[in-house]
């Protein structure tokens, strides 16, 4: 017997049901040694996942049908019955998945539900498990795991509770690790955090590792050879040198092609500023008590000055919960805030819903979330209109229907989308049509609220794109909100980075790159750009 | 976990959201089926003067034609005596008609107050060839009364399900949008509201009052919007922290835009989910009423109160029969279309 550990043959992975049937995995083998990393790479939908949850034989009974072979040391794990799946899960493959806010039980302690992976499979009597599971604790990089484990999930942090899972991956010493998209979910600094525990880990236990991720970066620190997916089918496998090196398929290119590059003319106009606030605070009050009196205040905006000029870029940074959508909010006057805000050299802070209509017209939104900002029970021409119909209602239909056709061009989509609803698209396609909404109004400024975070890397790169062909033709200012270093860069003229509430820097976004002058704004690139 | 895409076939991909509700509502037979049923039991009940009335459909007498459903003609007319409107049950005028011209009748020959006369057995009388369903206790046909007591208890329940469903709506509306301290209050005043005695304010209202339709569905109405305003109160709670609904506001729609256009269609699913039942429930509580005699005035045709009847002549096994079978076949087509509907809105079930 070789050091194999796992080896996939063949496998095909069918969702039937009574009227559809979706090929998810088509025909694809791999292997993976005793204590090495394989990475699998693909985009949303390519299967990837699917193939993660085969091996542990996770899915729907009924309405799956397998074929070919799994073979974990000498059993055939398609072929095995159900104690036999228990038996194996958990204990000799454990699977720690994306999202960590999710998979932890609310409702028991962190020690109680690490415990329970430790009495069921290795049979420990109550104390001995506990402490097992405190020196996992300690192992994973939890501070005072003594006290830690009688904590309930919520207490802890994303990274923490990640952390947590992992503990319990590791509980019975498993020979094979199946990490699905685990850092997808967290803050940079984290992210960094958590794949060194993950690789110091595995050397300590000599466990293989079977990464799960669309991020090519993680993939090229971390994982020995590399899988390509896409469609269901593994369409290149390599050392992972190698493939970064000399990508042999066309999708492999695509794929690593798709990152980014400095997209816009950095050189900084001096144009009139389409958008001046200062010294803004937002602050929700801490209420306590009987009588919900006010004992203290969270500050989430904190004293922030920002001055957007025309045809420009300012890009917004910072973590989860640094304050920038926030702060994006309160620009828009759509949350309460202290401070002046100027759109147009006119004074915006303060006016009442009636007051700001005017306003609206210049300044846009566009979200992160391409699923939830469209209406699901409006076609898209009602969504794309609407604005029109309010702002300028002279318009008559025809005029209106000329102007759709247009925003439709410049956004890149054919004219039959119009009659059609927003669940016949996909994320990208969702995402044009949020902008057309946005740009009908021929706004001046249009805040962008994360707006590729939720898109697959190829569709990141064409939507970007995008923008600045739009910024260029019809001169727009843009508020980029990112947490994604990378695309900040390749976007934007000034940039400013925001921790808890405060501006940590700003500047010019080659400067800020080039020669950052703040610890957190150097350990912030060091992690996105390790 | 990613999931696959689903490939359906192109045609079901251009439906909108509600012609792919009413495909999966079809999908499902029994409630498709019922609802056909209903509407058409329904429909005919809508004319149930021209399906059971103590007036003919038409008379021709002496080379005029005559059309008594409609038209209110005096006896003098047929040439009988008197000035009244003319008795077609009667067998002195029923002569006179047929001596000179003929008449149709409607399907069943009697009103749901017109009384049998003629009838050979004692009140409540045994069905027969005059009164398919027997009589009730005062000589009034069974099925006549069955046929307008199922109209009017519908009808009721409709009214009732829509001012309550609009009073729900607009409350949950409001609660849910605003939230905060309007939120607070509204709740506090429902659950004030919600802890009255129902049964006791009907009885002490029937007592002032003097009982009717009308008076009946103000009083429901006051306590039947509860149970739908919390949820549309919740489904207004999600929706409005959505991204389209923020990006609404940054188009710079104002809020009653924004809860009418916007949120509005996608809190509804709770709504239509209860609309069967809130109507085989009013359909329930007005036949409760009656049966108790709290309900609408004896001369009303009423589901409730030939079960009453039925109840007080035992043996007289047409009353409670004939009612039985009426209000249980309405409340099952009314939850087998509920039940379809549930499905149809459904969204994990995929179609």
């Amino acid at each position: 017997m070789t050091d194999c550990l796992l080896n996939v043959k063949n496998l095909s992975v069918d969702f039937v049901s009574a009227d559809y049937q979706v090929k998810a995995v088509n025909n694809i083998s791999f292997t993976i040694n005793q204590g090495e990393t394989l990475a699998i790479v693909g985009e949303s939908g390519s299967g990837k996942s699917v193939t993660a949850m085969s091996i542990m034989k996770l899915h729907e009974d009924k309405a799956t049908r397998y074929q070919g072979a799994i073979r974990f040391l000498e059993n055939d794990i398609l072929k095995m019955d159900s104690p036999a799946l228990l038996g194996m899960r958990g204990s000799d493959i454990a699977m720690i998945f994306q999202e960590p806010m999710t998979s932890l039980n609310p409702v028991f302690t962190i020690g109680d539900q690490i415990c329970e992976t430790l009495i069921l499979h290795q049979k420990l009597s109550n104390d001995v498990a506990l402490q097992r599971t405190v020196e996992l604790l300690g192992k994973v990089g939890i501070k005072e795991p003594a006290l830690r484990v009688k904590d309930y999930p919520h207490t802890l942090s994303g990274g923490q509770r990640q952390r947590v899972m992992i503990a319990m991956a590791l509980a019975c010493k498993p020979k094979l690790l199946i990490a699905d998209e685990p850092t997808t979910a967290l803050d940079v600094t984290i992210q960094a955090q958590v794949i060194e525990l993950l690789a110091s880990l595995q050397k300590e236990f000599n466990m293989a590792i079977l990464m799960i991720t669309h991020d090519l970066n993680l993939v090229k620190h971390f994982a020995a050879r590399v899988a390509v997916m896409c469609d269901g089918e593994i369409v290149e496998q390599n050392k992972t040198a190698l493939l970064f090196d000399a990508p042999q398929h066309e999708y492999t290119q695509k794929l690593l092609s798709s990152q980014l590059d400095k997209m816009i003319d950095p050189e900084v106009h001096d144009n009139h500023s389409v958008l001046k606030a200062d010294n803004i605070r937002v602050a929700f009050a801490i209420k306590k008590g009987f009588f919900k009196r006010k004992v203290d205040e969270f500050v989430a905006v904190d004293n922030v000055s920002i001055d957007l000029k025309k045809g420009q870029t300012l890009g917004i940074v910072g973590e989860s919960g640094s304050g920038k959508t926030t702060l994006g909010m309160s620009l828009l006057n759509l949350q309460n805030c202290t401070g002046t805000i100027h759109i147009n050299n006119q004074l915006t802070s303060g006016l009442n819903n009636k007051a700001m209509r005017p306003f609206r017209k210049v300044c846009q939104v566009v979200f992160q979330d391409p699923f939830s900002s469209l209406s699901p029970r409006m076609t898209v021409k009602q969504i794309i209109e609407e604005g029109l119909i309010l702002h300028q209602p002279d318009l008559d239909q025809q005029q209106r229907y000329k102007k759709l056709l247009q925003i439709l061009q410049d956004v890149d989509l054919p004219e039959e989308v119009l009659f059609r609803y927003p669940h016949e698209f996909s994320g990208g396609q969702r995402q044009r049509i949020a902008i057309a909404r946005a740009l009908i109004l021929e706004p001046d400024l249009i805040l962008l609220d994360e707006p590729t975070s939720a898109l697959d890397v190829s569709v990141q790169k064409i939507v970007l794109e995008l923008l600045v062909g739009l910024q260029k033709k019809y001169q727009l200012s843009y508020l980029f909100i990112s947490h994604d270093l990378k695309v900040v860069r390749a976007m934007s003229h000034h940039m400013i980075v925001m921790k808890n509430g405060k501006v940590v820097e700003a500047g010019e976004t080659e400067s800020v790159f080039g020669s950052p002058q703040e610890d957190y704004t150097r350990e912030l690139l060091e992690a996105s750009f390790f | 976990m990613t999931e696959p895409a689903v490939k359906q076939p192109n045609s079901l991909l251009n439906l909108s959201p509600n012609q792919r509700i009413w495909r999966r509502f079809k999908a499902n037979k029994r409630g498709y089926y019922s609802l056909i049923i209903f509407s058409v039991l329904f429909i005919l009940s809508l004319f149930a003067e021209l399906l059971s009335n103590d007036k003919p459909l038409v008379i021709f007498y002496k080379g005029d034609l005559y059309v008594p459903v409609l038209v209110s003609y005096p006896e003098t007319t047929f040439g009988g005596d008197f000035e009244t409107e003319a008795d077609y049950n009667d067998a002195y005028i029923r002569k006179k008609i047929s001596d000179d011209g003929w008449l149709i009748n409607t399907l069943n020959s009697h009103s749901y107050n017109s009384i049998n006369y003629d009838s050979a057995e004692a009140n409540p009388a045994a069905p027969s060839a005059q009164n398919l369903l027997g009589t009730d206790d005062r000589g009034r046909d069974v099925l006549a009364r069955l046929i307008y007591g199922f109209r009017l208890s519908v009808l009721f329940a409709f009214v009732l399900t829509l001012i309550g469903v609009v009073i729900g709506i607009i409350a949950g509306a409001v609660q849910g949008y605003f939230g905060g301290r309007i939120d607070l209050y509204f709740q506090r005043f429902i659950e004030v509201w919600g802890s009255m005695p129902e049964l006791y304010l009907l009885i002490i209202f029937s007592s002032i009052f003097q009982p009717g339709v009308l008076i009946l569905i103000v009083l429901l109405s006051l306590f039947g919007w509860m149970g739908l305003s919390d949820y549309v109160r919740a489904e207004f709670l999600k929706g409005r922290n959505l991204e389209y609904i923020k990006a609404a506001k940054a188009l710079g729609l104002s809020n009653l835009q924004i809860m009418w256009r916007h949120l509005l269609p996608n809190s509804l699913t709770p709504v239509i989910t209860f609309l069967p039942f809130r109507i085989s429930g009013s359909i329930l509580a007005l036949t409760s009423l009656d049966f108790l005699g709290l309900g609408v005035p004896p001369s009303t045709p009423s589901l409730g109160e030939l079960l009453s009847q039925g109840k007080e002549n035992i043996s007289a096994w047409w009353l409670s029969l004939s009612t039985f079978i009426v209000l249980v076949g309405t409340l099952m087509l009314l939850i087998f279309i509920g039940e379809a509907i549930r499905e149809a809105l459904d969204s994990r079930k995929k179609s």
